[in-house]
C-alpha cells in the first residue's frame, strides 16, 4: 500500500538570477514499511527532494500526496501539524535540543503531542533501549558522542510512530563503526516497529542496507531499483 | 491520516526556556547586570529628584506659607488688608479637630512703608502669633542678631533689610502704612532682633510683628489675612481638603500650595520635564544593550529554532519559549535592581549629598539649602522597576516576531 505519492515534481531555485533545476520531473511512489535509500551525486536534488516530501519546502510544481494528504496544499501551520504526527526527522548533524537530556530530546515530540508523562516515560524508556544507550538517559547532547546523538536522533525521531522517516545523509557524520551501528538499528525498527524509512545518502554502507535504491541525477529519476525482498 | 492540532509541550517550553537562559552565563549575567544597574541608576535619580522637590516643598510650605492656607476669596487677586476676615474661635477649633491638621496659625500680612534715620524702605509687614510661629517654622532658630520676640510691641528685622535701613537690634524702626478701610497706621517699633532665612526675598523684606500689635497697627482687630495650615505632610492635607472645606464660610477659600506659589510648581514641573530626557536616554542605554543580546541570541539560534519547527513545534510556542527567556532577564534584573536600590536609595535618603563650592553658594543665594536630598518614595522604585519591565517587555516582542518569521528550510541551510 503506498503511503506517498509524488507526481510530476519541480523545483527551481533562483540563484544570482542564474535558474538551477533541482527537481526537474520527479514521480516516484513509495510503500508503507520500505527502506528506501535515495541516492546520486551532490546538487542531484536528494535534499531537496526530502525537505519537499516532509513539507520543509514547496515545489514549484507538481504534487506530494502523503495518504490522502496534499502536503504542498497545506498552510504552514498545518504543515508544522501533519509534520508532528506523521513524520520523523533525522538530520546529518543530528539537531538535537541542547539543553534537553537524551530521554527529554526524545520526549519532546511527544509532550508536544500532549501524550501523557507515563507514556512518554515509557516510550523514551523503549527507545533508548531500542537504540542501546539507556545508560545516556540523562546526558544532554553535548556530553555524547555523534555515533550516540545520532542514535538518539534516531529515538526521537521514531517516539511518535510516524508514518515514515525521512533522513538526510545520517550517517554522513559518522565513523564506520557508529555508522554501521545506527544502520543496524534503523534496519531492525524498521522491521520491529514497521515504520517507512526514506534515507539520502552517499554512504555506500547504507546503499547496501537498502530495500529499495532510488537514483537521482540532474533532478531526474535516473534509476529506481529493488535490491532486497 | 492525523492533522488535529495539539496543544501540548507548554512545560517543554518553561523547561527549555529556563536551561536556555544559563546556556551562556556569562551574556545572561551580563544582560541582567545591565538591567539591575538601569533600575538602580533610574531609581536613584528619580530619588534625588523627587527628594529636591520634597525639599523644596517643604521649605516652602513649613518654612513659611503652610501646606495650605484659608483666605478671604478675594485676597488672592487683590492682597490688600480690605480681604481680610474674622477667624472665630469656632473655625479654628473645627480646623484643629480635622484629621490631617496639625497646627492652624493665624496671620496678618499687609505691606508699609519703614523709615530709620534718611533711610527707607517697602516692607511686608507679618503678624504672627510667635509661639505658634516659632513651632511651625522654627523661627528663633534663624535669629542671627538680638533676641526673639522679647516684649509684646518689639519686632523681627529681615538682616538684610536690617543693613538697607541701618538698623540693629535696640534701634527704633518707624512704619507708615494703610490699615482697615482705609484708616492711618502708623508706629514706632524698637527691633528685638535680626532673621536670616533661607529665602533672600524674605530677608530683604519681611518684618515679623506679634499679632496683636499688627492688628493695632492695621487697625484689624480679630482679623487674620490668612489661617496657615500645617500638616504631617502635604499628603495628609490633600487629604484633609474636602473636609476643610466644609467647614469654610461663604466668602472664605482654601489656596495649597500650588495655587499660592504656581511659580515652584511650574518649576518642578519644567525639571521634571528635563529630568525625563535624561532617563530616556537611560533608558535607551538600557534598550540597547538587551536588544544587543536579542538580536544576536536570535542570529545564534536560528539553525536550532529551525529544527524546532521542522519536527512539529508551532511558531505561537517558540514565539513563547523566547519571551518567557526575554522577560525572565528582565524580573530577574528588575527584582535584583529593586532590592539592590534600597540600601543605596536608604542610605542616601539618610545622608543628604553636601553640595559645596559655588553651587552651593549659589544655592544658598536661591534660598535652598546646598545638599541633594534623595526621597524614600515606593512610588520611585515601583515606577522605574514598571518602566524597565515595560522596556524589557517591548524588547521581546522582536524575538516574539521573528520567531513567527522562522522558515525551518532556510535555517536548515545554514
Amino acid at each position: 500500500m503506498s503511503i506517498i505519492t509524488i507526481r510530476d515534481l519541480h523545483k527551481t531555485y533562483n540563484s544570482s538570477q542564474v535558474p538551477v533545476y533541482a527537481l526537474n520531473g520527479v514521480d516516484l511512489t513509495i510503500d508503507e514499511g520500505e527502506f528506501t535509500a535515495i541516492v546520486g551525486p551532490s546538487g542531484s536534488g536528494k535534499t531537496t527532494l526530502l525537505n519537499i516530501i516532509g513539507g520543509l519546502d514547496d515545489p514549484n510544481k507538481g504534487q506530494v500526496i502523503i495518504n490522502d494528504t496534499e502536503i504542498n496544499q497545506l498552510s504552514s501551520s498545518e504543515k508544522i501539524n501533519f509534520r508532528l504526527h506523521n513524520i520523523g526527522f533525522i538530520f546529518q548533524a543530528y539537531n538535537l535540543i541542547p539543553v534537553l537530556t537524551a530521554r527529554e530530546n526524545i520526549e519532546f515530540i511527544l509532550e508536544l503531542q500532549g501524550i501523557s508523562k507515563s507514556k512518554r516515560r515509557q516510550r523514551s524508556h523503549e527507545l533508548l533501549e531500542a537504540v542501546g544507550i539507556p545508560e545516556k538517559a540523562d546526558i544532554r547532547p553535548r556530553q555524547l558522542s555523534g555515533g550516540q546523538q545520532q542514535r538518539i536522533a534516531v529515538a526521537r525521531a521514531l517516539a511518535s510512530r510516524p508514518r515514515f522517516i525521512l533522513a538526510d545523509e545520517p550517517t554522513a557524520n559518522l565513523d564506520s563503526a557508529s555508522a554501521d551501528n545506527l544502520l543496524a538499528i534503523m534496519e531492525e525498527l524498521n522491521k520491529k516497529e514497521k515504520t517507512t524509512f526514506i534515507f539520502s545518502t552517499h554512504d555506500a554502507r547504507v546503499v547496501k542496507k537498502a530495500r529499495r535504491v532510488v537514483t537521482l541525477e540532474d533532478g531526474k529519476i535516473k534509476s529506481d531499483e529493488m535490491t532486497k525482498l | 491520516m492525523t492533522t488535529h492540532i495539539s496543544s501540548g509541550g507548554f512545560k517543554s517550553i518553561v523547561k527549555i526556556a529556563w536551561r536556555n537562559l544559563w546556556r551562556n552565563r556569562k551574556r545572561t549575567l551580563i544582560t541582567v547586570s545591565s538591567i539591575f544597574f538601569g533600575v538602580i541608576f533610574s531609581a536613584l535619580m528619580g530619588s534625588m529628584q523627587e527628594g529636591s522637590y520634597q525639599k523644596m516643598i517643604e521649605n516652602v510650605a513649613r518654612f513659611y506659607a503652610g501646606h495650605a492656607q484659608i483666605q478671604q476669596k478675594d485676597y488672592p487677586d487683590n492682597q490688600s488688608i480690605n480681604n481680610s476676615f474674622i477667624a472665630s474661635d469656632s473655625l479654628v477649633k473645627r480646623l484643629n479637630n480635622t484629621e490631617g491638621i496639625n497646627m492652624v496659625v493665624p496671620r496678618l500680612e499687609s505691606f508699609a512703608l519703614a523709615s530709620s534715620g534718611n533711610q527707607t524702605e517697602g516692607i511686608l509687614v507679618l503678624g504672627v502669633n510667635p509661639d505658634q510661629e516659632d513651632q511651625m517654622t522654627g523661627l528663633s532658630d534663624k535669629i542671627v542678631e538680638g533676641t526673639y520676640f522679647d516684649g509684646p510691641s518689639r519686632l523681627l528685622a529681615g538682616k538684610e533689610l536690617a543693613e538697607n535701613l541701618g538698623i540693629s537690634p535696640g534701634d527704633t524702626l518707624v512704619m507708615i502704612s494703610q490699615g482697615l478701610h482705609g484708616v492711618s497706621a502708623f508706629g514706632k517699633y524698637p527691633v528685638a532682633g535680626l532673621f536670616s532665612h533661607p529665602n533672600p526675598e524674605l530677608n530683604r523684606q519681611l518684618i515679623y510683628l506679634p499679632l496683636d500689635e499688627a492688628r493695632y497697627f492695621f487697625q484689624a482687630s480679630n482679623r487674620v489675612t490668612s489661617l496657615a495650615l500645617v500638616g504631617k505632610s502635604q499628603k495628609s492635607i490633600d487629604k484633609a481638603i474636602p473636609e476643610i472645606k466644609k467647614n469654610l464660610e461663604q466668602d472664605q477659600i482654601l489656596r495649597t500650595w500650588q495655587e499660592m506659589f504656581p511659580a515652584i510648581l511650574q518649576q518642578i514641573e519644567s525639571d521634571r520635564a528635563t529630568a525625563l530626557i535624561m532617563k530616556l536616554i537611560l533608558y535607551l542605554i538600557i534598550g540597547f544593550g538587551i536588544l544587543g543580546t536579542v538580536v544576536m541570541l536570535m542570529a545564534e539560534r536560528q539553525h536550532e529554532l529551525s529544527v524546532m519547527v521542522a519536527v512539529g513545534m508551532y511558531r505561537s510556542k517558540l514565539a513563547l519559549m523566547l519571551l518567557l527567556e526575554i522577560l525572565w532577564m528582565g524580573v530577574m534584573g528588575v527584582v535584583a535592581g529593586f532590592i539592590g536600590s534600597l540600601p543605596v536609595i536608604g542610605w542616601f535618603a539618610n545622608h543628604p549629598v553636601p553640595i559645596s563650592g559655588q553651587a552651593g553658594e549659589w544655592m544658598k543665594n536661591i534660598g535652598f539649602e546646598p545638599y541633594m536630598f534623595f526621597a524614600w518614595d515606593v512610588g520611585v522604585f515601583l515606577e522605574q522597576m514598571l518602566v524597565v519591565f515595560i522596556l524589557t517587555l517591548l524588547i521581546s516582542f522582536y524575538p516574539f516576531v521573528r520567531a513567527f518569521k522562522i522558515s525551518p528550510i532556510v535555517g536548515l541551510r545554514n
